[in-house]
């Protein structure tokens, strides 16, 4: 009889001791990141400045070696919001980060960065086609970072700040032209998160230039609300028809963590409807958070915009998560969201940097920007 | 009277520690891999996410299961001893 009760009580330790110790392990950094302890941003920022230096010195090398393409795109452009973020929130580090965001920024326009949407649209190039009725929207992405380097850097190239002009006069055309507030990513595919990266384009362009895009981005965001949210879970479309609004994909929470992400530096109330979506789409086991991918009714497989989809929950709907969990002060969850981040990220530190692991280099540049995000979003 | 600890124990010890070993050794190679378990070309290095699923399978272990096995050998330790042998006459 001792003996049962001996082992019933160690089994009782063990479970309390496994609901506590991993969850707690895993959010030790959780309070550090959203309050915005310098130290751990600064390594993490380290770690970028790193990766960028490492890629300065590898693009001097043959071409093979390089990292281009759609990856290298996000990669650069995440590092330039991430640093940029930093140095809106900490002024005394504008001196060492704001030439890397405008080297990051004007690396992510760079054509081999964006030959993947040249090869979609048969050959055509984004900034060669203007004055054309074709979206590009992919190429947001990159003018996003660099309206951030020119907000930053009074020193920013004047010829391609005279690109990055014509490109968001481009949008802006297109968008007003839309019936949808969709334009096209590829051929007869519009993505809304684009599209809202687009948007945050124009308007941090406004910011950085003192153009008034008001029209436009109020345009837009009436089009997200009507057309691109799915009204039964307030998730975004992951694909549409740029015209005719026909879904080509399900509501997902990948894209909608995104967009509310990018919306943030448009419109803050369209970013807090999408949060606020998102957030209900959290799922919860022992203090670890996750969101799951497909809305209520839907259901499939990881994808490149997912990332791994596991028990419903995908890696990139939780990581972009974090982004607007930490905008808007929502503690507990960015907590636990942070804990799924650290357990699976696999933070390491060496030395004065800090790396996640698994994600490598677009992963450390997409968490520097989630874990720093709130600077950046409108006024 | 020994004081080494029980053979059983010390098999525990060791089995635990290799393991302990090997998940950090993996988390050491990931750590200094630039690509993680996914390069940024967007197909799967095969050994690398092989090392990785297995970091992360051990790193679930170290985090979940082992803090928990601790808490229960330790109490078993502590209270499931066999009773004292009576005191000499």
């Amino acid at each position: 009889m001792r003996h049962w009760l001996i082992r019933l009580v160690a089994v009782a330790l063990a479970i309390a001791v496994l609901r506590v110790a991993p969850s707690w392990w895993c959010g030790r950094e959780a309070g550090a990141w959203l309050d915005g302890e310098a130290a751990t941003q600064r390594a993490l920022a380290e770690e970028l400045v790193r990766f960028e230096a490492e890629d300065d010195r590898v693009r001097a090398r043959p071409k093979a070696d390089r990292f281009e393409g759609e990856w290298a795109l996000v990669t650069h452009q995440m590092t330039a919001l991430g640093l940029a973020q930093l140095c809106l929130q900490h002024p005394e580090w504008r001196a060492r980060y704001v030439p890397v965001v405008t080297k990051a920024a004007v690396k992510s326009f760079a054509p081999e960065m964006r030959d993947f949407g040249t090869r979609a649209w048969h050959g055509e190039d984004a900034l060669a086609s203007l004055d054309g009725p074709h979206g590009h929207a992919y190429l947001a992405y990159a003018a996003l970072a660099l309206g951030m380097a020119r907000l930053l850097d009074p020193a920013f190239p004047p010829s391609v700040a005279a690109r990055h002009d014509a490109l968001i006069a481009a949008y802006e055309r297109r968008l007003l032209a839309s019936p949808t507030g969709l334009i096209e990513t590829y051929p007869h595919e519009a993505y809304p998160t684009d599209v809202a990266a687009v948007a945050a384009a124009i308007a941090v362009h406004g910011r950085a230039t003192g153009r008034d895009h008001r029209a436009v981005l109020a345009r837009w965001a009436e089009r997200v609300r009507t057309i691109q949210i799915d009204r039964k879970s307030g998730l975004v479309v992951q694909r549409m028809g740029a015209l005719d609004k026909k879904w080509h994909d399900a509501p997902r929470g990948s894209g909608t963590g995104l967009a509310a992400y990018f919306a943030g530096f448009a419109d803050r109330a369209v970013a807090d409807q999408l949060a606020e979506a998102l957030f209900a789409h959290e799922r919860t086991l022992g203090g670890f958070g996750a969101i799951r991918e497909y809305a209520a009714g839907w259901s499939g497989a990881g994808d490149v915009d997912s990332g791994p989809v596991l028990l419903g929950v995908s890696v990139a709907a939780t990581g972009f998560a974090l982004a607007p969990a930490r905008a808007l002060g929502r503690r507990d969850l960015f907590t636990r969201l942070y804990r799924t981040t650290a357990l699976f990220g696999v933070p390491i530190a060496r030395g004065d940097r800090t790396r996640f692991a698994t994600g490598g280099a677009i992963g450390n540049a997409l968490l520097l920007a989630m874990l720093t995000s709130g600077p950046e979003r409108a006024p | 009277m020994s004081l080494r600890p029980p053979r059983r124990l010390r098999r525990r010890a060791i089995s635990v520690a290799v393991t302990l070993a090997i998940y950090l050794a993996l988390r050491l190679l990931l750590g200094r891999s630039e690509a993680g378990l996914i390069t940024p070309s967007g197909s799967i290095d095969v050994g690398l996410a092989g090392a990785g699923a297995v970091m992360l399978a051990l790193r679930l272990w170290a985090l979940f299961v082992l803090p928990a096995l601790l808490a229960y050998w330790t109490v078993v330790a502590l209270l499931d001893r066999p009773p004292p042998p009576p005191p000499p006459r």
